[in-house]
């Protein structure tokens, strides 16, 4: 009887179709609530909430590599915006260095960027200032840090221009701020 | 219309026994004279590649796994039986109105090659019921020559003759019979929009006959009249039996293959809005735009599993383009070229519109029967967005993309 039983149940899920294709994010986003937690995480992240999308994730481990590698992306990004000691960035670069490495990454400019940002918070500027320069040339920022990173990593004019950038686009404009030293540089150049 | 397409249906309506088909003229009314059976194209591997049971019904090809299955997806949220909460179910048939219902190709076989080819290539708003319509696929003449070679047999055009009194009859019949109820006629006299319209509380009870009946306008360059007698007799897929004889059909496919058409009314020419003055933001245009239309073929692939739709993954026969709509990084990390390196949505095409903004106005170009060189229009096989919307889109980006 309870192998007839097992059976039915096997059979039940082996016919029942996987709701996971084109157009079916709406569908994931509904009844998934693994797909459900990570979104929210990554909406906190969205609006600057870098602690409590932190916070939405912790102890969370998935059973989908996909969702594992998102929920390391927004630990990474949280530890690299919060950044509280330099071992913390330090696995960030590793791991957004793999990401631009793995298959699904590779042609994902927003790694890249992130890469350049955890580049930056541990003093490797030209390897970060490489990865902007030609995101920033090709019209690929992906986000205000990626200016305001690469404003930091640049004079004058152009310095001014990616602040400037980084303030049309950022809804925190404190995101933007950029050391003391240069705000002479800001005025001068307006 | 080849002068030779009206003989066979035509000579036969009229009773001509001197060269009619006989077997068809002595058939009873069920049993219309069989279509040519020409030796067809296999082209079952570009079918495949080109995914077109995602949506239509194709003989002798296996349908889309269910969970690629537009059009049996949508069907089953209208139904109630797709398996999710009532709230929510609720919430979705309220949205989804488009790719409900498709034409079986099982009766494509009454259709001229040459105009599915055509069609594949350049295709239009053929059902006015339908919201979505055939996208414009990313094909070569010689596939598109290829897939209609598969669909339709390579029937001779017919030689010509024509009966005014027949199409008389027809004319008569298509009044009594209520045709308009379902199809639309644009250019005939017969063209009843208004009662059209009426018909459209049949779409539920009559499985999508209403929203699936074609323009009839396209009906004389889509078949031969002998063919379309013979369709109008014994139909098959959504078009309902009509019960008439033979005879009926024919006076009716005279009718709707002679009746004079007038021209289609002159297209508004596209007038670009200008940009808008007021500050636009990512939250608008996402909730306006993006999120409502882009973001079901343009997702991120990780939530559903791998598919991030046929404009992030590839489908369609389209290559991956990996553009992921659904977020404000997302759409700034651009899409893949053909040589799949990554390159701006908002980069200024050679006129200076921001390339995003030239697939949203293409759209428009295609649906007054033009095509803009290099662009696809967008949204695919959907309605050109409102201006106001591409305007929407437009200021966003000029602004220089505020969250």
């Amino acid at each position: 009887m309870l192998k007839i039983a097992l059976f039915a149940v096997a059979a039940a899920i082996a016919a029942t179709p996987s709701r996971a294709h084109a157009c079916m994010n709406e569908v994931e986003r509904t009844h998934n609530d693994d797909v459900r937690l990570v979104v929210r995480a990554e909406k906190l992240l969205e609006s600057g909430a870098y602690r409590q999308a932190g916070k939405v994730l912790k102890g969370w481990r998935f059973k989908d590599t996909r969702l594992r590698e998102r929920t390391l992306d927004v630990r990474a990004i949280v530890a690299l915006r919060l950044r509280s000691s330099k071992d913390d960035v330090a696995w960030v670069t590793d791991h957004f260095k793999a990401r631009t490495e793995s298959k699904a990454g590779e042609k994902d400019i927003r790694f890249r960027a992130l890469l350049a940002e955890a580049y930056f918070a541990t003093g490797k500027t030209d390897e970060a200032r490489t990865i902007l320069a030609d995101l920033h040339k090709r019209d690929l920022m992906p986000d205000e840090y990626a200016y305001v990173t690469l404003a930091k990593l640049s004079s004058g004019t152009e310095r001014y221009e990616l602040w400037k950038a980084c303030r049309t686009k950022a809804k925190n404009k404190d995101v933007c701020e950029l050391p003391a030293d240069t705000v002479g540089a800001k005025r001068a150049a307006s | 219309m080849s002068p030779c397409a009206f003989a066979i249906a035509l000579v036969i309506a009229s009773g001509c026994s001197a060269c009619s088909d006989r077997s068809a003229s002595s058939a009873p009314p069920s049993s219309p004279p069989p279509l040519p059976t020409v030796a067809r194209v296999d082209a079952s591997a570009l079918i495949e590649k080109l995914e077109c049971t995602r949506c239509h019904e194709i003989p002798a090809i296996a349908a889309a796994p269910r969970e690629k299955h537009c059009v049996r997806c949508h069907q089953d949220i209208h139904a109630g039986t797709f398996a999710t909460d009532p709230p929510t179910l609720a919430r979705w048939r309220g949205r989804i109105t488009s790719l409900r219902w498709a034409p079986s190709l099982a009766g494509a076989d009454r259709l001229r090659r040459a105009w599915i080819r055509d069609f594949l290539l350049a295709p239009h708003d053929l059902r006015p019921g339908l919201v979505a319509q055939m996208p414009r696929l990313a094909i070569t003449a010689e596939d598109a020559a290829r897939l209609a070679a598969h669909l339709a047999p390579d029937v001779p055009e017919s030689a010509l003759a024509i009966d005014p009194a027949i199409a008389a009859r027809g004319a008569e019949l298509f009044r009594s019979l209520a045709c308009g109820r379902c199809h639309r006629f644009t250019g005939a006299i017969a063209d009843d929009p208004a009662l059209h319209e009426q018909g459209r509380d049949q779409v539920e009870p009559l499985g999508g006959s209403w929203a699936l009946a074609p323009d009839l306008r396209h009906a004389r360059a889509r078949m031969q009249p002998a063919q379309l007698a013979a369709w109008i007799a014994e139909p098959r897929g959504a078009m309902p039996r009509l019960g008439v004889t033979l005879d009926d059909a024919r006076a009716l496919a005279a009718f709707i293959a002679t009746t004079p058409l007038a021209a289609p009314p002159p297209r508004t020419p596209i007038v670009r809005l200008p940009v808008l003055a007021r500050a636009v933001t990512w939250g608008e245009v996402e909730a306006k735009v993006f999120r409502h239309v882009c973001w079901h073929c343009h997702a991120v692939p990780d939530f559903a599993r791998g598919d991030g739709g046929p404009g992030n993954s590839g489908g369609f026969g389209f290559a991956p383009r990996g553009l992921d709509l659904s977020s404000y990084a997302g759409i700034s990390a651009g899409s893949l070229d053909d040589a799949g390196e990554r390159r701006s949505v908002f980069a200024p095409l050679d006129e200076g519109t921001p390339r995003l903004v030239a697939h949203l106005l293409a759209r428009h170009t295609e649906e007054a029967g033009g095509a803009v060189p290099g662009i696809r229009g967008m949204p695919l096989g959907l309605p050109a967005l409102p201006l106001a919307d591409i305007q929407l889109v437009d200021a966003w980006i000029r602004q220089g993309r505020p969250r």
